[in-house]
C-alpha cells in the first residue's frame, strides 16, 4: 500500500488493471473520437500517478481515479465546446417536440412493444444510449454496468446527490420514450 | 401523484427496488395496469443496458502509461526524513537518559510493590494492543479503499 501510495511503478501497475475498466467506461461514454479516448486515457493515468500521495482514502481510490477521468473529459468536453447536457435529452428542438407530440408518448404502451424487438433490442438500446448526451450516458453506465451507488457517482461528479439522481431519472426516461419513438417510427 | 398515476422517477426506483417498499407505491403498482406497464418497460431496459458489452481500450494502456511515468520521480512528500528524524531523535533520547541515569533505574523500581509494576505493564500492555487494533482497522480501511483485498 506504501509502495502506491509513494509512486512506485510495479503497484501503480496494480492500480491500473484494477481501475481501468472504470475509466474506460468514463472515456468511451463521454468521448467519440479513439484518438481523443487513448489520449485522455493516458492523461488520466499520469495525473493519478503525479497526484497520487494527495489520496486522503476519504473514498475509494477507483472513485478518486473516477474522479480524476470524469474531470479530464469534462474540460476536453468545455475545450471542444460540446453539448454536454441538454434539456430534454434529445439532440434537436424538432426530435423533442415530435416527441412531446407523439401518441405514443401519451400511451406508453411499452411491455408489448419492446417484446417484439427482442432480436434487434441490444443493438437499438446501444444505439439510442448513444444517441444521449455524454453526461447522462456516463451516469447511466455508472450507475447500470459498473454497479456504482448514487453516492459513489455522485463523488465522481462532483454533483450533488439530488442532481445524480435526477439526471439519471431524465436520461433513463428520455431512454424509454426515445425507444418507443423509435420503435413506432420504424413500424409505419 | 399526478392524475393518479406515480411518476416516473417513482417507478424507476420501485423498479431497481430503491422506493423502500413505500406502501402507497406498492399498493398503486398492484392496482394500475398502466403503471405495471410502465414499470416493466423499465425493467426490459435495464435489464437490456446491464448486458451491454463493457467498452475496452484496443492498446494496451498499462505499458503506455507506465512507459512515460518509467523515468519519472513521484514526487517527495518528505514523510520518510520526518519519520526517520523522529525515529532518531527518540532513540538518542532513551540512550542518554539510560546512559546517564541508568545506576538509579534499580532503585527507582526496588521501592515500588510488585502488584503496582503488574499493574502498570498490564495497562501498558493494553494500551499498545489498543493502538495495534486500532492501526489495524486503518490498515483494512484504507486496503478497502485501495480496492486491493
Amino acid at each position: 500500500m506504501d509502495k502506491v501510495l509513494r509512486g512506485d511503478t510495479r503497484a501503480f501497475e496494480t492500480v491500473i488493471k484494477n481501475t481501468r475498466g472504470l475509466v474506460a467506461q468514463i472515456v468511451f461514454k463521454m468521448v467519440a473520437n479513439p484518438e481523443d479516448r487513448r489520449d485522455l486515457a493516458q492523461e488520466v493515468f499520469l495525473k493519478a500517478f503525479k497526484d497520487l500521495h494527495r489520496f486522503r482514502f476519504q473514498s475509494k481510490l477507483s472513485t478518486w481515479i473516477g474522479r480524476i477521468t470524469y474531470n479530464t473529459c469534462l474540460n476536453f468536453l468545455y475545450k471542444k465546446k460540446l453539448i454536454l447536457i441538454d434539456d430534454d435529452g434529445y439532440d434537436t428542438h424538432e426530435e423533442a417536440l415530435e416527441a412531446r407530440r407523439s401518441p405514443v408518448n401519451r400511451e406508453l404502451p411499452g411491455v408489448t412493444e419492446l417484446l417484439i424487438f427482442r432480436n434487434e433490442r441490444s443493438e437499438i438500446v446501444n444505439r439510442e444510449i448513444e444517441m444521449l448526451p455524454p453526461v447522462y450516458q456516463t451516469l447511466i453506465s455508472l450507475y447500470h454496468n459498473e454497479e456504482l451507488s448514487y453516492e459513489e457517482i455522485a463523488q465522481i461528479a462532483e454533483l450533488p446527490l439530488g442532481t445524480v439522481k435526477n439526471y439519471l431519472y431524465r436520461a433513463r426516461k428520455a431512454l424509454r420514450e426515445r425507444l418507443l419513438l423509435k420503435y413506432k417510427k420504424e413500424d409505419l | 401523484m399526478k392524475n393518479g398515476h406515480i411518476n416516473d422517477n417513482e417507478i424507476q426506483e420501485y423498479v431497481l427496488n430503491k422506493a423502500n417498499g413505500t406502501l402507497s407505491i406498492v399498493e398503486h403498482m398492484n392496482s394500475c395496469q398502466s403503471c405495471r406497464d410502465k414499470a416493466e418497460a423499465y425493467r426490459l431496459l435495464f435489464a437490456e443496458i446491464e448486458t451491454q458489452k463493457k467498452p475496452e481500450f484496443d492498446f494496451d494502456l498499462t505499458a503506455l502509461v507506465l512507459s512515460r511515468i518509467a523515468h519519472k520521480e513521484p514526487a517527495n512528500t518528505g514523510t520518510d526524513s520526518v519519520i526517520w528524524i523522529i525515529i532518531l531523535t527518540g532513540l538518542a533520547s532513551i540512550g542518554i537518559t539510560g546512559y546517564l541515569f541508568g545506576r538509579y533505574l534499580v532503585s527507582v523500581f526496588a521501592g515500588i510493590s510488585g502488584i503496582t509494576i503488574w499493574l502498570v505493564l498490564t495497562a501498558a500492555f493494553a494500551l499498545a494492543l489498543l493502538q495495534a487494533s486500532e492501526m489495524y482497522r486503518k490498515y483494512r480501511k484504507q486496503m478497502e479503499a485501495l480496492g486491493f483485498d
